[in-house]
């Protein structure tokens, strides 16, 4: 495991923001609080993220008590808000392991090879998009029908030109969780702000969305 | 004297909200809701532009999206369509096309000109002499055009939306409302979509808004709530998958309906007689609109052409508000018109039957009367409105473009369906339908079959049967000996125009469209192909049916390219390091998607990449190579996908250790090269050019699914950054972060190893692309800044710098690396690249290996390293040509001035009887001189490799 901390691929983008390590990266804090009706986008990046690949990648996962996804392109939320997504074939993406919550015995484990098992660190920018023009931000940046953001669904798109992998979230209010590859990350979050900015919103940080999943304050 | 009528049920006006705008200098005062022309007109105004080629004045014709004469400029816009659009507060409005204003255009005196300026005139003139052209050319390109575009202005681009529906219903005149209404209530998700800013279509001008027959239907329409009405939104095509972009002044809507129901109904048709282009001759439905929308009386006095009764609707309309008819000019019998020619006589309005107008009379540039044919007593009638209804023409674009299949039906004189792709219905006019209470019910019939096609039976109707007698008139057309007569109003083009061309040859409608431009122009032919089609059909003696019809193409009207821009998105993909790049004076470029820092140094480019070579060669230098492709390659069957994949063999290749691959195609062309490394029998990890990376990918993902392979190939380019540490000193700089034993015997040139670099996790390879001992080091790309600053640290008491993409290629040429795609093309084959030693011919199987046991004896050419010190030699570049006495022989694909050679140094592919090693090379630069060259052994720098051992690199500096 890395010692050093990694960096959120937009960190320069919250010019002048204290920061704070999330798992082992440095992301920007403090960011403003979401606030329901008002369009908000937050960087998400410094959730810890792991790929799990490999024939024997579902029993990797079962043994570590983890849920599995019915089919690629399905997704399974834990209780404490972590995904297990099933990208391909044996091919699965682990977001979030609070400490104690499911997927932790997965993050504990060395990403490293396993048997027929690779277990990789996964390096994306993620973002999550609330406020009350979600629908329209999405039509406009996705041309894939949204009924296909179904609740347990990893739907691999492009949004803003990019490829993508995007959930909807309905709690505690409907948001959108988009997650790309880091040499995306930028453009991404630039056309993000861009969208929030011509609605009155901002751009806020990691610690601002779990303090508005979790009803407490930054 | 104003126009403006007192209220009128169902106007579109707010009277209580004013607005002032100018044009052409004079103050014009409109109510919210107006339109430009329709403001211009209550104003008195009654020229509203000049025509393209003659600069004739004209004015309204169909107010209704088709006045492409009426198009007007602001400070804001280039293109105001003046029939459509509602004035913007404080604009000053100008009619485009004009020298002087539109009064007194000095250009109207091109209409001096017509009789010597026939169709075809412009491929028939001014291409002899030939040295008189440009001038011509200017000239034209001055006159030509409409309206002048402002480089300054910057246009806000409008953001674009997708709407998915289940059923997308385009028009919401009654057929459209009648399917709508349908649909209300059924579950399903509908859009209705229509071009007006209100919905109703023809119900409120033409037949009354609160028709027996539409009774309620808007109401229930409006209360659906599973139903989005978008007013002021027109389809502009129909594409893929029944994709129909809607077009509003907020930007696209990109509709994607499972069932698309067109109820775009029809445009009505002008008829052609002399000076039928006058301003006050238009259209009746475009009176009625003018008259029932914004309450403006179109004319004083008018006289009418009856082709059909909507005519003799039109007139009662008008003489209801005020305006006096002067008499109808019907042209059949208007006995036959039924009830509504009954109360125009009733009413006192003189109908002439069987009349043909022989020409429009005109005052001061506009109309002052109409004279009817001798048949008629050639009786002239004074008035300053000509309204003309004399038939339709089926708004079938979108049909034809859903796929279906269209045709004439001559007893209807109008295009209609005859076969529809599955999911499209037609609806109301544009399917033959005219009667109102027909045409709802007809709009419910499509709703119920759209609803049937989704699955859904609760929706019913029955389609009413089309109308059974024409409701245009056969042939609406009146040459006249002296011309003026005009079929295209956009294009300037008469009855004469068409039948010179038909007669020079151009007698099947696409090559007359072509040679005459009918149709070409900013409406599209709406309210000319019909004519043109009746006038050619009758010079060739064929029905209409049988002459055919012009494709009707997107977009039905023109889309602004602000909307089509969307917001902007400019993808470039930037390194981990980017930031980094940017904060430190890096010259970052495009390098096809990725960013990427050319070099460091402000000042000259030259001595910048001098220096940063130097660096490289002396001490030690830092790249960032993330934007190389990264794949792992896991399973089983790793090894047996790799040895398809590529034309070498993997059986020698040891864990631990890295080859040098290239890939080819089917025709055994090169397309990309890197290095494979393998970690163990059933995991190997690849690299792939910046550029070919998700090439390389889908490639490889492709043949294990052909193959059958149990193997997961993974895209880790974006996942994992790489940095290159290069130099002399690099083995120093590298051992203060990392524990991993750096001696030749650990780890050896071509090895790979896994180890931790400054806390990092980390895959180091030992490779010397840029001919010094180097370690290619791949972390988690969120950590490779953390990576690259650390050895900067590190390396700072060593002179350690970042060096950029131009010092990197000016490294590995004097090294003789290729680059792939610079010193390859889409013909080159490794004999040829001096790559033969990396294809074993005798695997059993690979992606080109036939081809290549063709090439292999057959290379006709091959690249060879050439040196010169001639004047010009800083003048070569790439793609220069090699030159062969007088004949083109090969091509420069990469030249730098070499600071080892100290001479201009270079790859050119060549000839084989040029590329042995001495051979003088004449390369032609771009003044024309020839410079000589000499092939020269490759590489150029070190080759006997004795850089990549480090005790060799010990003792001495080769640069």
């Amino acid at each position: 495991m890395s010692t050093t901390p990694a960096r959120s691929p937009v960190l320069d983008a919250f010019r002048g923001a204290p920061t704070e390590t999330s798992g082992d990266m440095r992301v920007a804090a403090g960011g403003p609080a979401i606030e329901p009706g008002r369009a908000m986008v937050a960087d998400l990046s410094g959730l810890s993220r792991r790929l799990v690949v490999g024939a024997g990648a579902p029993g990797w996962l079962e043994s570590r008590g983890a849920p599995l996804p019915a089919a690629p392109g399905d997704c399974v939320e834990t209780r404490e808000g972590a995904v297990v997504a099933a990208l391909r074939r044996a091919h699965y993406l682990l977001v979030d392991a609070p400490a104690g919550g499911a997927l932790a015995p997965c993050f504990e484990a060395t990403a490293a090879r396993d048997g027929d098992v690779l277990v990789m660190p996964c390096e994306a920018a993620e973002f999550a998009l609330t406020g009350p023009g979600l629908d329209r931000t999405y039509a406009e940046l996705c041309a894939c029908p949204p009924a296909r953001l179904a609740a347990d669904a990893w739907l691999a798109t492009r949004f803003a030109h990019v490829e993508a992998g995007l959930r909807r979230i309905d709690t505690p209010a409907p948001h959108l969780r988009i997650t790309v590859s880091p040499a995306d990350a930028r453009t991404v979050f630039d056309v993000l702000c861009a969208v929030v900015g011509e609605a009155g919103g901002e751009a806020t940080t990691l610690d601002a969305y779990r303090a508005w999943l979790t009803g407490h304050a930054a | 004297m104003s126009r403006r009528l007192p209220p009128v049920e169902g106007e579109w006006i707010d009277r209580e909200r004013s607005l002032a705008f100018t044009f052409e200098g004079e103050p014009v005062r409109a109510f919210e809701g107006d339109v430009i022309t329709s403001a211009l007109l209550a104003a008195g105004h009654v020229t509203l532009g000049r025509s393209f080629k003659y600069h004739r004045p004209r004015g309204v014709l169909s107010a209704a999206n088709h006045d492409a004469n009426v198009l007007l400029e602001s400070a804001r816009a280039t293109h105001v369509r003046a029939d459509v659009e509602p004035p913007e507060a404080g604009a000053a409005y100008h009619a485009v096309n004009t020298l002087g204003g539109l009064r007194f255009d000095a250009a109207r005196a091109l209409g001096l000109l017509s009789p010597v300026l026939p169709v075809g005139f412009y491929y028939k003139a001014f291409y002899r002499p030939r040295f008189a052209f440009p001038w011509w050319e200017r000239l034209i390109r001055r006159l030509a055009g409409l309206g002048r575009v402002d480089p300054a202005w910057r246009t806000p681009r409008l953001p674009r939306r997708h709407r998915w529906c289940d059923v997308l219903v385009i028009g919401a005149g009654p057929a459209g409302l009648g399917a709508a209404a349908a649909l209300a209530d059924s579950g399903l998700d509908v859009v209705l979509a229509d071009e007006n800013a209100h919905c109703g279509g023809s119900l409120g001008y033409a037949e009354p808004r609160d028709a027996p027959a539409a009774d309620g239907l808007l109401a229930r329409v409006t209360a659906a709530a599973n139903v989005e009405v978008l007013t002021g939104h027109f389809a502009a095509g129909c594409y893929e998958d029944l994709g129909v972009p809607l077009v509003g002044a907020d930007g696209i809507v990109h509709a994607h309906p499972r069932a698309l129901v067109v109820a775009t109904g029809v445009y009505e048709q002008p008829a052609v007689f002399r000076n039928n282009d006058a301003p006050g001759v238009m259209l009746a439905s475009a009176a009625q609109r003018l008259l029932r929308r914004y309450a403006v009386a179109p004319c004083e006095r008018a006289c009418v052409v009856a082709g059909n009764d909507s005519a003799y609707a039109a007139a009662l309309a008008l003489a209801a508000h005020g305006v006096e008819i002067a008499a109808i000019a019907d042209l059949d019998d208007p006995s036959d018109r039924g009830d509504l020619a009954a109360r125009a006589i009733a009413a006192g309005i003189q109908v002439i039957p069987r009349a043909r107008i022989a020409e429009a009379r005109t005052r001061g540039g506009r109309l002052a009367g109409v004279r009817l044919d001798a048949g008629a007593g050639g009786q002239s009638i004074d008035c300053d409105g000509l309204l003309v209804a004399v038939g339709w023409a089926a708004a079938a674009g979108l049909l034809h473009q859903a796929g279906a299949r269209l045709a004439f039906d001559a007893d209807l004189g109008q295009v209609v369906p005859a076969e529809l792709p599955a999911g499209v219905f037609a609806a109301g006019r544009v399917n033959g339908v005219f009667e109102l209470a027909a045409r709802i019910a007809d709009g419910r019939a499509a709703a119920a079959e759209a609803g049937r096609h989704l699955g859904l039976s609760g929706v019913t109707g029955d389609r009413p049967p089309r109308d059974p007698h024409a409701r245009s008139h056969p042939y609406p057309v009146v040459p006249h000996p002296r011309g003026k007569d005009f079929v295209d109003f956009d294009e300037d083009l008469t009855v004469r125009d068409l039948l010179t061309g038909a007669r020079e040859g151009f007698d099947s409608v696409e090559l007359l469209k072509r040679y005459s431009t009918i149709g070409m122009g900013p409406s599209q032919g709406k309210t000319s192909n019909m004519n043109g089609l009746r006038i050619l059909a009758r010079h060739t003696g064929r029905p209409v049916g049988a002459v055919g019809a012009t494709t009707p193409r997107p977009f039905t009207h023109p889309v602004p390219i602000a909307a089509l821009a969307g917001r902007r998105v400019r993808r470039c993909w930037r390194t981990p390091i980017h930031a980094w790049h940017a904060a430190n004076g890096a010259d970052l470029r495009e390098a096809g998607t990725w960013l990427r820092p050319m070099s460091y140094r402000a000042g000259s480019p030259r001595a910048a990449v001098e220096h940063e070579y130097r660096v490289v060669r002396e001490r030690v230098g830092l790249i960032d190579v993330s934007t190389l492709g990264k794949i792992e390659v896991f399973g089983p069957d790793a090894v047996a996908l790799l040895e398809y994949a590529y034309t070498c063999g993997f059986d020698r290749l040891a864990e631990g250790m890295t080859r040098y691959v290239f890939s080819v195609d089917g025709s055994g062309t090169l397309v990309d090269d890197g290095i494979a490394a393998r970690f163990a029998d059933d995991h190997l990890y690849l690299t792939a050019t910046s550029s070919h990376a998700q090439a390389a990918v889908r490639a490889l993902e492709l043949y294990a699914a052909q193959l059958a392979l149990d193997v997961h190939v993974l895209d880790r380019t974006f996942e994992v950054g790489a940095v290159n540490l290069a130099g002399p000193r690099s083995r120093e700089v590298l051992a203060r972060l990392t524990s991993l034993a750096l001696d030749e015997a650990a780890f050896p040139y071509l090895a790979i190893r896994s180890a931790d670099v400054a806390g990092i996790s980390a895959r180091l390879m030992r490779v010397g692309f840029v001919g010094e001992l180097g370690y290619e080091i791949h972390v988690p790309a969120n950590s490779t800044g953390a990576l690259w600053d650390a050895l900067l640290e590190a390396g700072a008491g060593d002179g350690i710098e970042p060096f950029g993409v131009e010092a990197q290629r000016l490294l590995r040429l004097e090294k003789g690396h290729l680059l792939f795609g610079q010193d390859t093309d889409g013909t080159t084959n490794p004999f040829e690249a001096n790559l033969g030693w990396g294809v074993r011919l005798s695997k059993p199987r690979f992606v080109g290996r036939h081809s290549l046991a063709e090439l292999k004896p057959r290379v006709s050419r091959r690249l060879v390293g050439f040196e010169t010190t001639a004047t010009a030699a800083g003048e070569i570049r790439e793609c220069h040509l090699v030159i062969d006495g007088s004949d083109i022989a090969g091509r420069v694909t990469s030249v730098a001035r070499s600071p080892h050679r100290n001479a201009v140094i270079g790859l050119a592919m060549v000839p084989i009887g040029m590329a042995d090693t001495g051979t003088r090379l004449g390369i032609r630069v771009t003044d024309g001189t020839l410079c000589d060259a000499t092939v020269v052994d490759t590489p150029f720098y070190d080759p006997d490799n004795a850089r990549q051992r480090p005790e060799a690199t010990d003792v001495e500096n080769a640069a």
